[in-house]
């Protein structure tokens, strides 16, 4: 157990270090540019005395190293700026949208780890059947298919001709099932991939054919001795996937008109509002790199076979 | 030549290679196939559906939405190969170095790595075209920089397990400079997971820079793009989806064709190797 405890200790030093790469890239990122930084953050309509603030409140007369001191300490006290389009705190801007999209990648999650791990059970057990065939061709369908074109075809289908469901918005409890479907596509399809893949290498150990050998029934073969062992790659996947589908939700988001962070980030790119951009970009790294930490540890907890 | 035998018998890769010549094909052909030009707005003759004149019908400034598709072939088949180029120019040395060299040159190259994958490259691409500025080269590279990461991790993992060869410790037991090493054993054997990697990211890519462009933040009008296109379509989707339709289907086709393709090279080349698709927009 030393060991391990040695390994998730360094994942999270280098965690720390990859997000300390984050923060000074996105600091960078808009130090860097030609032109001022306080006129840029400050937004298009901003005032001579406004812009003249923002640059003492940054600091830009001062060394890049001072700046970027400034920048950090302000964030690590939960200060990200404020937005020039709507003068609010950007954290308050983010926390009001924030919920939607975590609530739209989770609900996505769910559905891609259902559908995808079923049909790619599927798939391995009835190896090379018609049905194998149709599962690993709609899976490589789904991992071509745009989604904000996806999206538009499930509108099409579903609110406008068949209107079963709103087109867009988050007005009902039924709004969130295209933008949800819409997202999860590319990630079933994904799943389904890997977890046909890992069944089948596992299907193939000399501890399936004993187990059949032993008159186990295929459904406790399948499940017990092959899925929990195929599950490692498949999680590994799945959680990684959660990740994306909080970036790939910029899509999504602008297509059903969800009201998340992905949508915000778009508009306040439109806006040229950077300071809510800056602060959007570093809510999804840190939660990527989260992400990562959790899955490492949870290799450990899942595989008893990992020890480091 | 076993390969390219594999190759030949793989009905998908076929079908892969046969879309990615059709599409090259209408591309470099257009001025002669189409008597139309892709910019050439004729207001008298705007959304209409499909017919003989028009086969794709024409969009909401009346131009021939076939001809726009076929143009706009060439810009997403030039940003897909040319990003895929700077992510192959930059990730390839650098894999290779954290792969060869180890200790910090490899921990500094696979933070960078891990930092890049942080932002996703969805959210990489669009960070970099709003500093940069939206235009044609901004896509390109801020695409090929999304790039990088994916291959930085491959070339890397490929280049560890290569470390330990025979062959590359003959060579070291021979005298052979590292330079020379890398260059000749090394970079020759990590090639096939580079070249299915980047067929792959090619399709990856054209569908990066199209959301790019459906956002309103890649390739700007009134330059034909398929995903500019499908996002200025958008607005018709209830009057006139075949504004969003076909744009839709020339995307789609031309990602499954390098996954088509990619997949076959795979299974061609090297029976044993498994590759992780990459998430994307």
């Amino acid at each position: 157990m030393k060991g391990t405890t040695a390994h998730i200790v360094r994942t999270l030093l280098l965690s720390l270090i990859t997000l300390f790469g984050v923060s000074v890239l996105i600091f960078l990122m808009l130090r860097v540019l030609p032109g001022d930084p306080a006129r840029v953050l400050a937004g298009l309509n901003a005032s001579e005395e406004q812009v003249s603030r923002l640059r003492d409140q940054l600091g830009l007369d001062d060394s890049l190293l001072s700046q970027y001191w400034s920048f950090i300490t302000n964030l690590l006290q939960g200060d990200l700026g404020q937005s020039a389009r709507t003068s609010r705190p950007v954290v308050d801007e983010i926390a009001v949208r924030l919920p939607a999209t975590l609530i739209l990648a989770v609900v996505a999650t769910v559905i891609g780890s259902i559908v995808g791990v079923a049909a790619g059970v599927i798939a391995a057990v009835r190896r090379n059947s018609i049905l194998d065939h149709t599962i690993s061709s709609v899976a490589m369908m789904g991992v071509s298919m745009p989604v904000y074109w996806l999206g538009l075809l499930l509108i099409l289908l579903f609110a406008v001709t068949l209107g079963w469901l709103p087109a867009a918005g988050s007005g009902e409890p039924l709004s969130i099932v295209l933008p949800a479907v819409t997202l999860a596509a590319f990630s079933t399809a994904l799943i389904s991939r890997m977890t046909r893949a890992s069944m089948l290498e596992v299907m193939g150990q000399d501890y399936i054919r004993t187990a059949e050998a032993k008159g186990a029934p295929p459904k406790t073969v399948i499940i017990r001795h092959g899925l929990r062992n195929a599950f490692i790659p498949i999680l590994t996947v799945i959680s990684l996937q959660f990740g994306a589908l909080l970036g790939g939700a910029v899509l999504t988001e602008t297509v059903f008109g969800w009201p998340g962070i992905g949508r915000l980030l778009v508009d306040s790119i439109g806006a040229r509002d950077f300071a809510v951009v800056q602060g959007i970009v570093l809510v999804y790294a840190a939660a990527f790199i989260l992400l990562n930490v959790i899955v490492d540890v949870l290799y450990v907890v899942v595989d008893p076979r990992i020890r480091y | 030549m076993r390969a390219w035998r594999r190759f030949r018998h793989h009905p998908p890769a076929m079908i892969g290679l046969g879309i990615i010549v059709t599409f090259v094909a209408l591309a470099i052909l257009a001025p002669l196939i189409s008597p139309y030009d892709p910019n050439q707005q004729n207001l008298v003759a705007a959304i209409q559906g499909p017919s003989a004149e028009h086969w794709l019908g024409t969009d909401q400034l009346g131009r021939d939405i076939a001809t726009r598709l076929m143009y706009g072939a060439r810009i997403s088949l030039m940003i897909g190969v040319l990003a895929v180029l700077i992510g192959l120019v930059i990730g390839v040395p650098l894999g290779m170095i954290a792969g060869y060299y180890g200790g910090w040159a490899d921990l500094a190259i696979s933070r960078f790595a891990d930092m890049m994958f942080a932002f996703t490259s969805i959210l990489l691409a669009l960070t970099l075209v709003a500093v940069l500025g939206v235009n044609l080269q901004n896509v390109i590279i801020a695409v090929g920089i999304s790039v990088i990461p994916v291959i930085i991790r491959l070339v890397r993992s490929s280049v560890l397990s290569l470390r330990e060869e025979p062959y590359v410790e003959a060579a070291r037991a021979l005298g052979a400079s590292n330079l020379r090493i890398i260059t000749r054993h090394v970079f020759r054997n990590s090639l096939t997971p580079v070249l299915v990697h980047g067929t792959l990211s090619i399709g990856v890519s054209i569908l990066l820079a199209a959301g790019l462009g459906f956002l309103g933040l890649g390739v700007q009008s009134p330059t034909a793009e398929w995903g500019t296109m499908l996002g200025e379509g958008r607005q018709f989707i209830f009057s006139a989806p075949h504004l969003t339709t076909f744009p839709g289907i020339a995307i789609f086709l031309a990602i499954l064709a390098f996954n088509l393709l990619g997949d076959g090279l795979r299974d061609a080349l090297d029976p044993r190797m498994r590759t992780v698709d990459q998430p994307a927009g």
